[in-house]
């Protein structure tokens, strides 16, 4: 039985960062991806930069449009703590690789799966099926598979922790529009299904709906919207949604850049982009004093959850300040504290422990980080080789890992990683910084759940790099071929990597072992003949 | 033996004999590709069109009910011979069809005879185009294919499924058959009684119970690709207890390892196209070379389900070698395609210690005694030469695999048959020249003065019997084979067995009335 966490905290980043320490990196110019996702310690969505926003209904923005952060890409394998899941969507079958034994099975699923997902008690695996409109359900112990139709033109999906429910939509941002044959399209008609009693049900929410998040308990979800939060509650076994406005103007609705949904399921908390206030909608209630507005400074640009779930922080990058609310009563006034006036900071990323929080922003061009700690409230800057892309955090909140773009902002000509992808780890202890020059643009990170080792992997190039956190010395494995995703097992310190092959690849690296371990050509499975 | 002698000698002894009949037969008197068994030597007499085993007890005629002998095979345990035949069938009816040419409309019927003790133990219908037979490992079950590289004419009678494979029970003669797909290549034998069959694009396995498919494991997705498999073995894990089909595939790097417990596949890397698999039980690894590149790849098969950075070894080598000669524990790795690579490698496998030996002239065969502790080299002339006396000439290179040690010998002329032999003491060669009417017995510690045995006609093949004696074609006409006993190089000879029903005019077989008979 899976236990939750009592306090607030974002659906889908405590399944996907806390268990498998892993996500990959999200820049602006990936915004063709559409995958658009979390980061640590952020709130559930999070858009890309907006160029094009300014017929939007925002009150503030500064020209430097929104901060990126990370996210977990599309087709990404999914993880138990006993079996990975790999969808193949040009065979149409899903691939179960045991751990540690790495035995490997293949399951027939729907058309081209392009989305796969593990329930938290890991007995349950499902699949969007995006060639055949359906949805895949897998038994993760006996691999028997059940299908349910969903309606067409649908290109994501979210599924309950608890593996009952699942939430079909389409988001226009994404890769990939789903199949439909003609006749009226609807964007924002959804699929609710039961994955119980394997049950469709269909439903409308807000306008082109670009994300879904489950309350802890799994008995309500909020389908996002610019202009709705569409709550749907499954306490009656039945799916029941109701619609919530959260702009004035709903025909051109500001973009909800990022939502936190309680995990009780009493309320939701909405960053817009460049609106100067916090929507609060109080989704225990239906009368029209359900949506309230709570005060943030000038241009928030990030909002993100404290790591014991009793606070939200927001950035405002416009007024410098950090807004920090109290979640037990996001209505109580919050407390600000001022950021440097000279730095431009839009992002945060909070230490495990929450004792300090990292700032800096992707979007100024300047190469300084802040060092928030949180006892003392003070905010010390410190420079970085180069702009900062994105930051994560050790599992043990010791060390920061910093990605640089290729971009150069403030970076002097004579750099050695001008015009270079770059890295920093950063002690967060005594501020000691490593910088380190890449090949290429870094695509993926993670972390063992112990804490010790991070990998990254970049794009095009058939490498596993490997960061030690506690001598910062550089390391690197070969691939068999070029990465596509990277991630690491549940309660193991092995990492897996998928990679580029007609017949499918991944490897694995223990780093107790320091072996990597390739399977090669486990889509012909699906074809064997027994 | 030559053709032109067996022609004019048939055709004068028929000529000192009425005919009554036009006979058009032609070609030799006999096979020398003879089937050694347990109770003797079985040879075909093409233009008698008999099947004989010859002994010490005289020459027997094995009725094969009136078809004619093709091929033969014998079983590995050498307690029968299997035998491709064709009886001729007349489709015409008639009180007056007796002969094969009395009849317009002949058909051929293709069985298998198998054969003990000079008589058909049982009878199998096969289809022509069976080129090729495996055994399996305790030699129970016979498996025959067509296999385009094993050469000659394929012969289809109506239509036929050129993919079809037929297992038959030697004991009993019962028979079934599976469609494996198109162009069969090779047939492996797994530990739980499987016939793995290696075809384009696929891999079947057979239970040899049943003659059930059990398994059909693709080696594509795309219908359109072929993929032609170039060489297979079986890989056992003991740490894991599970057997592993190892494949290497035409005009590819890659290595495809099936694990056949758990039905699933794994693909490695092995750098270059290989040109030759050598498993070794012993050390449960299996060597892999590269007629393209110097270097020799070693895997590890207890790491065939995943694949890791220690699973493969490259090993390099001064020169490529393109073939693996496996010993226990260790390969022998040479080259016996290019004119211009005298290296032999033995690579022990637990220590991956490298021994380079240099022969004399490029490796035409290469094999190993039994103990492990010689092993000999036939070597050909080079293809360029001077005036070198020994670079023009075939000789014997002998290596001594507990030394870096190596010897080359010059042959007066080709060899064309070599054995090996052991006894407690001592490993000899057994060597026969073309052209020379004595067998030489190599001792292969003391190579220098080998001993020799008068032959009583000039050589064509030596080969190993179930016994352990050998057997000796001989270029004669009329037949002559001679059974060779390597402890005291005693030569049983026995001659003149091809005249056998030399003018025996054959009716047509199996007619209505011999069937009723039966």
């Amino acid at each position: 039985m899976t236990t939750f966490r009592p306090s607030l905290f974002p659906i889908g980043l405590s399944a996907l960062l806390m268990a498998c320490s892993d996500y990959a990196m999200k820049t602006s110019s990936e915004e063709s991806d559409g995958a658009y996702g979390y980061a640590y310690g952020d709130t559930g969505y999070y858009s890309a930069p907006e160029d094009n926003t300014s017929d939007a209904d925002s009150d503030y923005d500064d020209g430097l449009g929104s901060e990126a952060e990370s996210d977990f890409m599309s087709l990404r394998p999914a993880t138990t703590n006993a079996y990975v899941f790999v969808a193949n969507p040009d065979r149409n079958t899903v691939t179960r690789i045991s751990v540690p034994s790495l035995a490997v099975l293949t399951a027939e699923v729907g058309v081209e799966p392009s989305l796969v997902e593990t329930s938290a008690d890991y007995s349950r695996a499902i699949t969007f099926n995006k060639g055949s409109n359906s949805v895949s359900i897998i038994d993760a112990d006996s691999l028997e598979v059940s299908e349910v139709e969903v309606r067409r033109n649908l290109n994501q999906m979210k599924m309950s922790a608890q593996g009952s429910w699942a939430v079909c939509y389409h988001d226009v941002g994404a890769e990939g529009g789903g199949s439909s044959s003609g006749g009226a399209i609807s964007f924002n008609a959804i699929s609710i299904v039961d994955l119980e009693n394997e049950t469709h049900f269909e439903a409308m929410a807000g306008s082109y709906p670009h994300d879904v998040q489950f309350t802890e308990d799994g008995l309500m979800a909020v389908v996002i919207s610019d202009d709705y939060l569409s709550a749907i509650d499954f306490s009656t076994g039945q799916p029941e949604l109701r619609r919530i406005a959260i702009a004035e103007d709903l025909v051109n609705p500001p973009r909800a850049e990022e939502v936190l949904l309680d995990p009780q399921g009493r309320y939701a908390l909405v960053r817009q982009y460049g609106v100067n206030e916090l929507v609060l909608v109080n989704l225990e209630t239906d009368s029209a004093e359900a949506v309230s507005l709570i005060a943030v400074g000038e241009n928030p640009t990030d909002m993100d959850v404290s790591p014991d779930g009793t606070e939200a922080i927001v950035v405002a990058r416009g007024s410098k300040e950090l807004w920090i609310y109290d979640l037990s009563d996001p209505s109580l006034p919050p407390s600000v504290l001022p950021m440097p006036e000279e730095e431009v900071f839009g992002s945060l990323i909070l230490s495990p422990d929450s004792s300090q929080g990292l700032l800096y922003s992707t979007a100024s061009q300047e190469s300084t980080m802040g060092v928030w700690s949180r006892d003392a409230d003070d905010i010390v800057v410190r420079g970085l080789v180069k702009p900062v892309s994105n930051i994560g955090v050790s599992p043990t909140g010791e060390t920061a890992v910093v990605f640089h773009p290729a971009e150069n902002g403030d970076t002097p000509s004579t750099s050695q990683f001008y015009n270079h992808f770059a890295l920093s780890l950063v002690d967060l202890s005594d501020y000691f910084t490593s910088a380190y020059q890449l090949a290429a643009e870094p695509d993926s990170f993670a972390s063992t759940p112990d804490g010790n080792i991070g990998f990254y992997t970049m794009k095009n190039q058939p490498y596993l790099e490997l960061l030690d956190y506690r001598t910062f010395v550089p390391s690197e494995v070969r691939l068999p071929s070029n990465p596509v995703h990277l991630g690491t097992l549940p309660e193991t310190n092995t990492a897996f990597v998928s990679q580029e092959h007609g017949l499918g690849r991944i490897s694995f690296f223990d780093t107790d072992e320091a072996v990597l371990q390739t399977i090669t050509g486990f889509e012909l499975n699906a074809a064997i003949e027994q | 033996m030559n053709k032109t002698t067996s022609i004019l000698t048939a055709l004068a002894l028929l000529s000192a004999c009425e005919t009554y009949q036009p006979d058009d037969r032609s070609g030799a008197l006999w096979d020398t590709n003879v089937a050694s068994a347990n109770d003797g030597i079985y040879i075909n007499l093409p233009f008698a069109g008999d099947l004989v085993r010859v002994n010490a007890g005289g020459i027997s005629v094995v009725d094969l009910d009136g078809a004619v002998p093709n091929r033969l095979v014998e079983s590995p345990d050498g307690s029968q011979v299997l035998v491709f035949a064709t009886w001729q069938e007349c489709k015409e009816d008639g009180e007056d069809i007796v002969f094969p040419e009395d009849c317009d409309e002949l058909v051929d019927n293709s069985i298998l005879s198998i054969v003990s003790d000079a008589a058909v133990t049982a009878e199998v219908d096969i289809p022509s185009h069976l080129n090729t037979i495996s055994f399996s490992n305790d030699g129970a079950i016979a498996v025959a294919y067509l296999d385009y590289d094993a050469g000659g004419d394929i012969q289809v009678d109506g239509f036929a499924d050129l993919g079809e494979v037929a297992f038959i029970r030697v004991a009993d003669g019962s028979k079934g058959s599976a469609s494996v797909g198109f162009s069969p290549k090779q047939v492996l034998f797994s530990p739980d009684n499987q016939a793995v069959v290696m075809s384009r694009s696929q891999v079947v396995a057979v239970d040899l119970e049943t003659f059930e498919r059990t398994l059909e494991a693709p080696l594509t997705l795309d219908a359109d690709q072929a993929i032609n498999p170039s060489n297979a073995e079986l890989a056992y894990d003991p740490q894991s207890g599970v057997t592993n089909l190892l494949l290497t595939v035409q005009g590819s790097s890659d290595i495809y390892m099936l694990n056949l417990e758990n039905k699933y596949w794994n693909i490695g890397d092995l750098g270059a196209v290989p040109s030759d698999i050598g498993v070794d039980e012993t050390t449960a690894q299996s060597v892999f070379v590269f007629s393209g590149t110097s270097k020799a790849v070693v895997l590890d098969h207890s790491q065939l389900a995943t694949l890791n950075s220690s699973s493969l070894e490259d090993i390099d080598l001064e020169e490529p070698s393109n073939k693996a000669l496996m010993g226990d524990g260790f390969a022998l790795l040479y080259n016996d395609a290019s004119g211009a690579v005298h290296d032999v490698y033995k690579l022990e496998l637990e220590s991956r210690q490298l021994t380079e030996y240099v022969v004399s002239n490029p490796v035409q065969e290469l094999m190993v005694t039994e103990s492990g502790r010689y092993a000999v080299a036939v070597v050909r002339p080079e293809n360029s030469y001077g005036s070198d006396y020994q670079d023009s000439r075939y000789g014997l290179s002998i290596l001594d695999l507990s030394s870096d040690e190596s010897i080359s010998l010059v042959a007066q002329s080709e060899p064309i048959g070599v054995a090996l032999v052991e006894d407690e003491s001592n490993s000899y060669a057994l060597a026969l020249l073309a052209g020379s009417d004595t067998l030489l017995q190599v001792n292969l510690a003391s190579p220098n003065a080998p001993a020799e045995v008068d032959l009583p006609a000039p050589p064509i093949s030596i080969a190993a019997m179930p016994d352990g004696n050998f057997v000796i074609t001989h270029n004669q006409s009329l037949g002559m084979v001679s059974i060779l006993d390597p402890a005291t190089l005693e030569l049983q000879t026995m001659s003149n067995f091809a005249v056998t029903n030399l003018f025996e005019q054959k009716e047509l077989p199996r007619t209505e009335g011999n069937q009723e008979a039966e």
